[in-house]
């Protein structure tokens, strides 16, 4: 989903570069994203609130030049911005809050995985590719849901078991043990060769997936897969 | 079609495409004058923004135009030293360009050859201190000849309002009826009544809004946000009252009578294929195509 990732462990998690916001320490960039926001989406505003930077207003869905709906919404960037997810709300009440039209009760969107978001984009979304893909998206599927049509990208399953269909896609399997222990792997500080490989295979990580843990590890925060792993452990039983 | 889908099928032939023909030459047309300005107040570079209908995302396409509020430092006399200065100033130099008409505080560009409306208000100023926004903007009526007021505190009380939607299609009514309120006090007076209607319907926003019209337009008052003890401005709306008045009633027995097409006008109704068929290709237009899920949390 679009959402505030879980609480991060007391380490730094990987892939975050601080907590001091990033329009502080990039004015230009806050300028020119400013710029390019006005450029593609005339109706959407970027504004400080305290030390956050919300994108609000109408965003249209075209059809060449036509308008064929819009949505008023809210999104807020991540202090790391543009690593870290957005959160976007739908602020006009058109959308029903509930879980079948992946929407929270607070208006907040489920756009993805966070798992699988941070997976495909590792150096996180500018705020106007983000606007062209996921939120772009969203929209149109739910325009598309009100008119009877299905999701034109398919739909993750709710809670836990969506994570477990992201991973499947990654490393094969679905069993949820085997997924679990990739997530040890993946929440764990350090990556050491001489565990044994999550996979099952019996060798240890180091004559076995070492490049691709790594891959993994590196795209995926720590505390995003722990947040996973717990979930998992919380909803789905096991023998 | 319900009235729901109605209004918000309004509202998306109110708005105009970002790539389209009049944000393109809005944008041209603000690039040009500010490229202007600072090089004819090269040694007092003023401070140039969007402003109006743009800033506060009240834009429609029946009306639209830009406001580019010009604010000079509060101690920079380089383009005059008093209010009345810089307003004459700054016309003299995009007359250089431009066809201008003189507003109240604000100086309309058209084009110098035919006088084709550029739908731009230039609008000189000086800051009052530099610190909080504050500015000042030439008013011959006005006492001192000045008008204190602060772009931020207007863009935020109407952009940040939560109804937004009901401010464009009161606006479009305006358009549709002829009536002369200006367009910031118009804003400020919805923003005003439906300060406890901001969870209602879009419908019912509406029908309070005329309602209060038909009924209360001598009570009618409009506070300035940014100087609400400075600035009355109730009194543009003394002379468009009975207007309001009387527009407001017929708007209503429409209404009441279901005949909201009387109101806003006919809506291009496309069936239900061509509807797919759009967000269809729209579909296809996604740049990274994600699964939605759901968190439960």
């Amino acid at each position: 989903m679009g959402g505030s990732p879980p609480p991060s462990p007391p380490v730094r998690s990987r892939g975050a570069v601080g907590n001091r916001p990033w329009q502080r320490d990039n004015l230009e960039t806050f300028r020119m994203l400013r710029e390019r926001l006005r450029e593609n989406y005339p109706e959407l505003h970027l504004v400080e609130r305290g030390e956050l930077v919300v994108a609000a207003g109408a965003f249209p869905l075209l059809d060449g030049k036509k308008v064929v709906d819009r949505y008023m919404i809210e999104i807020v960037l991540p202090k790391t911005y543009p690593k870290g997810i957005p959160v976007l709300r739908e602020v006009g009440g058109r959308i029903p809050r509930i879980h079948d039209r992946h929407m929270e009760p607070d208006g907040r969107a489920c756009l993805f995985v966070p798992d699988e978001y941070h997976y495909r984009h590792p150096d996180g979304m500018d705020l106007v590719e983000f606007l062209r893909g996921p939120v772009l998206g969203f929209f149109v599927g739910q325009s598309l849901v009100e008119h009877g049509q299905p999701w034109p990208y398919g739909a993750r399953a709710h809670y836990a078991p969506g994570i477990i269909e992201f991973y499947r896609e990654i490393i094969g399997s679905d069993d949820p043990e085997v997924v679990c222990r990739h997530l040890e792997v993946l929440a764990a500080r350090e990556l050491r060769g001489h565990w044994e490989c999550p996979c099952g295979s019996g060798r240890r990580i180091r004559h076995c997936h070492r490049a691709a843990l790594e891959d993994l590890r590196a795209r995926i925060p720590q505390a995003i897969a722990s947040g996973s792993l717990d979930r998992i452990n919380r909803e789905v039983a096991r023998p | 079609m319900k009235v729901k889908e109605y209004l918000e099928a309004v509202l998306r032939d109110q708005t105009l495409p970002p790539d389209g023909a009049e944000l393109k030459t809005l944008r041209e047309e603000r690039k040009k004058v500010e490229a202007m300005l600072r090089r004819e107040f090269k040694d007092s570079p003023p401070t140039i923004r969007y402003g109006g209908s743009m800033a506060k995302n009240t834009m429609i396409k029946a009306a639209y135009d830009l406001d580019l509020p010009c604010y000079f430092g509060h101690d920079d006399d380089g383009a005059g030293k008093t209010l009345k200065e810089i307003y004459d100033n700054v016309k003299a130099a995009l007359d250089k360009e431009y066809y201008t008409d003189p507003k109240t505080s604000a100086i309309r560009l058209r084009a110098s050859s035919d006088r084709a409306d550029f739908h731009v208000d230039v609008v000189p100023g000086r800051f009052v201190d530099g610190k909080d926004g504050d500015v000042f903007i030439h008013q011959a009526s006005a006492e001192k000849g000045r008008l204190k007021t602060n772009l931020d505190t207007h863009i935020e009380h109407i952009r940040d309002s939560g109804v937004v939607d009901a401010i464009r299609l009161i606006k479009f009514w305006r358009e549709r009826n002829r009536l002369a309120v200006k367009t910031f006090v118009l804003e400020l007076l919805v923003v005003d009544l439906l300060k406890n209607k901001k969870t209602s319907t879009l419908e019912n926003q509406l029908k309070h809004v005329w309602t209060e019209f038909r009924d209360n337009a001598d009570n009618l008052t409009v506070e300035d946000p940014a100087n609400p003890t400075g600035n009355d401005l109730s009194g543009y709306l003394d002379s468009v009252r009975l207007a309001l008045a009387a527009a407001a009633r017929v708007t209503l027995a429409h209404v009441e009578a279901d005949n909201w097409e009387a109101v806003f006008g006919k809506v291009e109704q496309e069936n239900e294929e061509k509807q797919v068929a759009s967000l269809g290709r729209i579909a296809a237009t996604v740049t990274t195509r994600e699964k939605p899920w759901c968190s439960g949390q």
